[in-house]
């Protein structure tokens, strides 16, 4: 009876609920540490591990059985990704505008933050394979992990260093959901909308884009474009970048 | 943005075909750079993304044909993220070992980001408004 656990059912289903309990919480108690993503994620890994021990089974096992739905929700991704091309569109007159300075900023912005992170990510004494998984956190998910896979070399290592870089994405979005209004104050981030949309959309992707949103249109229309444009930025040197730092 | 004469959508095959269509294409692409250039990964759904793109300015895809599977897809994207975030309980080894300083640098990193991005958007501004002074 237990082989359902080896059907897509299970791994849909178990997605499915986690987030939408995340999402009843969060409605409930608007706090940024309820953000369904997140409480999703956490329910999911406590019940996965929950059910190796029920089932005196490694979690690898667990979490493949898993995979096996978990892959057809994640498949979405995807098309998800590529539809950002329509808010994009809907906003090209920004496009055609500032195209030169979305390109210069972001391209400048992230060879500096990438120098710092793996500055940073040295001083912490980070793995090879962590250090690696830090670089491409500043695109969203279905851009950085196909990248973070690749410079660790594909298989497992790939797949562990994708899994990190899953986890930096969504702790990217928990910060600037919680901090963002703070550090728009700190750091005096609103008298300069594009840039303070451009900076959102980097380092908080989608929830970033709906905290940029919160603060004006312009800032919104930024946070979405520069999501798809850093996404590109870091597909262009994130690679070369490990290569030069013999990462890769 | 508020248009009177807005379009009726396309019906759900139409743009489920349009999606997956272009989703091939850039697939094949994909693969095909990969084969000249390996090691430099052009994710499928990011020559995807501009394909659909080139195709909406060049009138190739209307507005219609795409946007209400497009709105319903980005609003379903936390649900998305969900599996890759539940993928973390295949390496929660690595995790129990530098798990904490992983969290420690993500969060400064956050900020390093944003705060790069922010600066240099605003000397970019700068420079632009100089030039354009001399001009």
């Amino acid at each position: 009876m237990l082989s359902f656990l080896n059907t897509p059912f299970w791994g849909i289903f178990l997605t499915i609920i986690v987030y939408w309990i995340g999402q009843q919480l969060f409605k409930k108690y608007p706090i940024f540490i309820f953000q369904p993503l997140f409480i999703g994620m956490i329910l999911g890994i406590f019940v996965l591990i929950g059910l190796s021990s029920l089932l005196q089974e490694p979690t690898t096992i667990v979490y493949q059985q898993y995979k096996v739905g978990g892959d057809f929700i994640f498949w979405f991704l995807s098309p998800a990704t590529m539809a950002f091309a329509v808010p994009l569109y809907k906003r090209r007159d920004l496009v055609k505008r500032y195209w030169l300075r979305i390109f210069t900023s972001l391209f400048v912005g992230l060879t500096i933050a990438l120098l710092l992170i793996f500055a940073i990510s040295r001083l912490f004494g980070l793995s090879k394979i962590a250090t690696i998984a830090m670089l491409p956190q500043a695109a969203t998910t279905a851009i950085a992990l196909p990248i973070s896979s690749t410079i660790a070399g594909g298989g497992q290592l790939g797949a562990t260093a994708a899994s990190i870089t899953a986890m930096a994405v969504i702790v990217n979005a928990v910060v600037i959901y919680a901090l963002g209004s703070q550090l728009i104050k700190w750091f005096k981030l609103d008298n300069d909308p594009i840039g303070l949309g451009l900076s959102f959309g980097t380092a908080g992707h989608t929830i970033g884009s709906a905290k940029a949103i919160e603060v004006g249109e312009v800032e919104g229309a930024m946070a979405s474009i520069s999501m798809v444009v850093i996404g590109l930025i870091v597909d262009l040197i994130v690679p070369t970048f490990a290569k030069l730092m013999g990462l890769m | 943005m508020k248009n009177n004469q807005k379009k009726n959508a396309a019906p759900l095959l139409t743009q489920f075909l349009i999606f997956s269509g272009i989703l091939l294409v850039a697939n094949i692409l994909s693969i095909g750079i990969s084969m000249v250039l390996p090691g430099f990964p052009v994710p499928t759904p990011l020559i995807g993304l501009i394909l659909l793109f080139i195709a909406l300015v060049s009138g190739l895809v209307k507005l219609e044909q795409v946007e209400s599977l497009s709105t319903n897809l980005i609003g379903l994207i936390g649900l998305l993220f969900v599996p890759s975030g539940i993928s973390l309980a295949s390496s929660l080894t690595l995790f129990k070992q530098e798990g904490i300083k992983i969290v420690a640098v993500v969060i400064i990193s956050t900020v390093i980001l944003l705060l790069s991005v922010a600066y240099t958007s605003r000397l970019v501004a700068k420079i632009s408004d100089k030039v354009h002074h001399k001009l």
